[in-house]
């Protein structure tokens, strides 16, 4: 049967050896170096790549791989895509891409030429990236780091420790990360998965922002324009701020302990009848669950939009 | 602090490191393997072409249904992979199934959602590309309301850098047609645009 | 060359098709005749603004999408009577939609081929070889770029790309800007000067800031100021990172 060769196939597939074949017109240059940490085990690794895609993944071991692939219409040009590595003795590493001039003034322009790196790491390695219009992407990795794009996408999974990340156009995409967030796009959307720890907070201008799982004990979510969704957990004594100037709000929660909410909108629906609520100055004001139970505190605003709430115990 | 460019240094890798320029025959391996199944060769193979084939799609069909029709053009790829004579580069291939592809979706969905879409407007533009940020939004909504063929015809060409030949290649038609196709495509984007003033030659 | 005959060859001389004494015969056009230079500035403006389009980013899930769809069609053959099969073969285009219902049995098999798809991906990136890089490698710097010669090369690009996104930043300074003009009409006026008071400052801060990295966190940071203060009315400041 076909589909058995199939499997059989990718049970017995060989790594494909062949260097990565090219568009028509374009010369590529593949290359891997591996550095292994004399000492102490490497702790920071910073990347600057403006001229393609980053993808850094942990993995249990102690050396850092390194794979570039450089692709450029013509061999000249291959000549002046650079990587250059610095080691240091504190275990940070800093790797960047970078272009000469030639020895002829033969111009090339941004679109013609491109650097990927793809990057393994111990598990434990802090990453600090940097793209321009090129995919940024971690996963696997426990020390957290920060991670700014222009205008590419930034992508998450799986790590622990303190996030911070921002774009300026770069669709941003956290999934199950563990410990503080801080996420910012200015004109595209912010999607969250499966996020727990102290603090998480994101902002996207004009964008949207959904999560979802978010278990986080201190929530603060803005928007100008964009709609904003959240379905998570709030943690005893937790707070959660929600708040947009356009944007409808659309909240889900799970709660374990009391809450007291604070809402504010074009249209205001709290769901589930409360204990009690009231309208004061604007505000539509409810507390669930038993006061004398450890309290979490709720304020979503929409200044235009509508806000609704929906509570699960 | 000592500082090594990755190619200056003496790195002994096992692999050479080999400079490739496209030939027909690198296509052919890396058909081969993905016809085996190898599911590194055709995780590159997708990787390789994965911009093209979105970015066409996405400037044809517009950003709500280039992934959908980003996706049907590799499935079919893969999928047609074992038919593939190999009487012209795959690149010219995988572009011609993404033409295809995407001006089929636009003729299903019909012309109703095309013109003034308002999600399109809202595609900001990347501001270290284009010198005037407006113009490039401009453009991208001006695209979007010529008729498909004009529009395929202006992505191959000049928004994707094809060249005349390939471009009559993927479109199937001989190459004077594919010049006064382009040459009509191009007065008319410059009919919606109005004036856009430009760089002195 | 008159007028009439130079226009409808702009196009091939712009796309450099046209070669010795026809080329310069354009251009020689072009230098005195207005008329024409603005036609081919127009055209040229076009194929730049074109060319400058950004370069659209696959979305990150959808190789995994087109596993699954394969992964589908695979089953939908293997479930095909042999004939059907041969006939497939002829053409092999005509494609199951993933849209038609699966068998639970399928699901479990596409877990299973899912699986050793990944698991080979994780293998595959073992390199050939390791090398140890010295404990302290000869000193060789990259050359330290030459001064930008010209507009469009990659090198000049890329010095530009700072700027490019501190204009970005400002400009969502601006339209929040303009929000917040709205905004408050309903602040007190002290909550109104606490406003304007704080805008300066992070405007300062902005100004003195070194181009790059530094003035694009001081513009991130007076962002969410303005986005506070807009949705929240929120004009007391908050720190809400320590500075990285």
């Amino acid at each position: 049967m076909k589909f058995v060769l199939l499997t059989l196939g990718l049970l017995a597939a060989p790594a494909f050896a062949e260097p990565t074949p090219a568009a028509k017109g374009e010369v590529v240059e593949r290359s891997r170096v591996e550095i292994n940490p004399a000492g102490h085990a490497f702790t920071n690794l910073a990347v600057d790549n403006p001229l393609g895609d980053v993808r850094v993944e942990g993995y249990d071991g102690n050396a850092v791989q390194i794979e570039t692939r450089k692709h450029a219409p013509d061999d000249d040009t291959l000549d002046r895509l650079r990587v250059s590595l610095v080691p240091a003795a504190d275990g940070s590493i800093r790797i960047a891409t970078l272009v000469d001039n030639g020895k002829e003034v033969k111009h090339v322009s941004r679109s013609q030429v491109r650097i990927d790196l793809v990057i393994r790491a111990p598990r434990k390695t802090r990453v600090d990236a940097a793209t321009s219009a090129g995919t940024l992407s971690i996963e696997n990795l426990d020390a957290g780091g920060e991670l700014d794009s222009a205008s590419g996408s930034i992508s998450v999974k799986n790590v622990a420790g303190e996030l911070l990340t921002h774009s300026v156009s770069g669709p941003t995409s956290l999934v199950q990360v563990f410990g503080s967030v801080d996420a910012a796009t200015i004109s595209s959307n912010v999607d969250l998965d499966s996020i727990n720890g102290e603090k998480l907070v994101a902002s996207a201008t004009k964008g949207r922002i959904a999560g979802r799982r978010v278990m986080s004990r201190d929530i603060e979510l803005t928007t100008t324009d964009g709609k904003i969704v959240l379905e998570g957990e709030i943690a005893l004594h937790g707070r959660l701020v929600v708040s947009s100037v356009h944007g409808d709000v659309d909240v889900r929660l799970r709660r374990h302990g009391a809450i007291n909410v604070r809402a504010r909108g074009g249209r205001v629906d709290l769901g589930q009848p409360a204990n009690l609520i009231e309208h004061t100055a604007g505000w539509t004001v409810a507390t669930l669950g038993r006061s004398s139970d450890p309290m979490a505190s709720i304020e979503l605003m929409s200044k235009y939009g509508a806000v609704s709430l929906a509570v699960i115990q | 602090m000592t500082e090594t460019a990755l190619d200056v240094a003496t790195p002994v890798l096992a692999e050479p490191r080999t400079r490739v320029s496209a030939t027909l025959s690198d296509d052919a391996q890396l058909i081969a393997a993905c016809r085996r199944g190898e599911a590194r060769a055709m995780e590159m193979l997708y990787h390789q072409f994965k911009r093209r084939v979105f970015g066409m799609a996405h400037r044809i069909v517009g950003p709500n249904d280039a992934e959908e029709v980003a996706q049907e053009v590799f499935v079919r790829v893969f999928r047609g992979l074992a038919a593939f004579r190999g009487d012209s580069a795959l690149s010219t291939w995988i572009y011609r199934l993404t033409v295809n592809a995407s001006l089929s979706h636009l003729a299903r969905r019909g012309r109703r959602q095309e013109v003034g879409d308002e999600t399109l407007a809202d595609v900001p533009a990347a501001p270290e590309v284009s010198r005037d940020p407006g113009l490039a939004a401009r453009i991208e909504r001006a695209l979007a309301e010529l008729p498909p063929g004009y529009r395929a015809i202006l992505v191959l060409h000049d928004v994707e850098g094809l060249s005349h030949e390939e471009c009559a290649a993927i479109l199937e038609c001989r190459v004077g047609t594919c010049k006064s196709q382009l040459h009509k495509a191009r007065a008319r984007m410059r009919e919606l645009l109005g004036p856009i003033g430009g760089t002195p030659q | 060359m008159k007028c009439e005959d130079v226009r409808p060859k702009l196009t091939a001389y712009l796309d450099g098709e046209l070669e010795g004494d026809r080329g310069s015969a354009v251009r020689g056009h072009l230098r005195s005749c207005e008329a024409c230079r603005t036609a081919s500035n127009d055209e040229a403006a076009l194929r730049d603004g074109l060319r400058a389009l950004p370069t659209l980013d696959a979305p990150s899930g959808m190789w995994a999408k087109i596993q699954t769809q394969l992964a589908v069609a695979e089953i939908a053959d293997s479930e095909k009577p042999s004939w059907r099969r041969a006939l497939a073969r002829w053409n092999p285009q005509h494609w199951v939609t993933p849209r038609l219902a699966l068998a639970s049995g399928a699901v479990a098999v596409i877990f299973c081929v899912w699986a050793w798809r990944y698991s080979q991906r994780e293998r595959e990136l073992a390199p050939q070889t390791a090398f140890h890089l010295p404990q302290l490698p000869a000193v060789v710097t990259p050359p330290a770029p030459a001064p930008v010669t010209s507009a469009d090369d990659v090198a000049s690009e890329l010095a530009a790309m700072p700027k490019t996104t501190s204009d970005s930043y400002a400009a969502a300074v601006a339209e929040l800007e303009q929000l917040a003009t709205g905004e408050r009409a309903a602040w007190s006026d002290s909550q109104q000067k606490q406003f304007d008071a704080k805008i300066a400052e992070l405007k300062h801060d902005i100004a003195t800031a070194d181009e790059g990295r530094p003035r694009h966190r001081a513009y991130r940071t007076l962002i969410r100021y303005l986005e506070r203060a807009t949705s929240r009315d929120e004009v007391a400041f908050a720190d809400t990172r320590a500075t990285p």
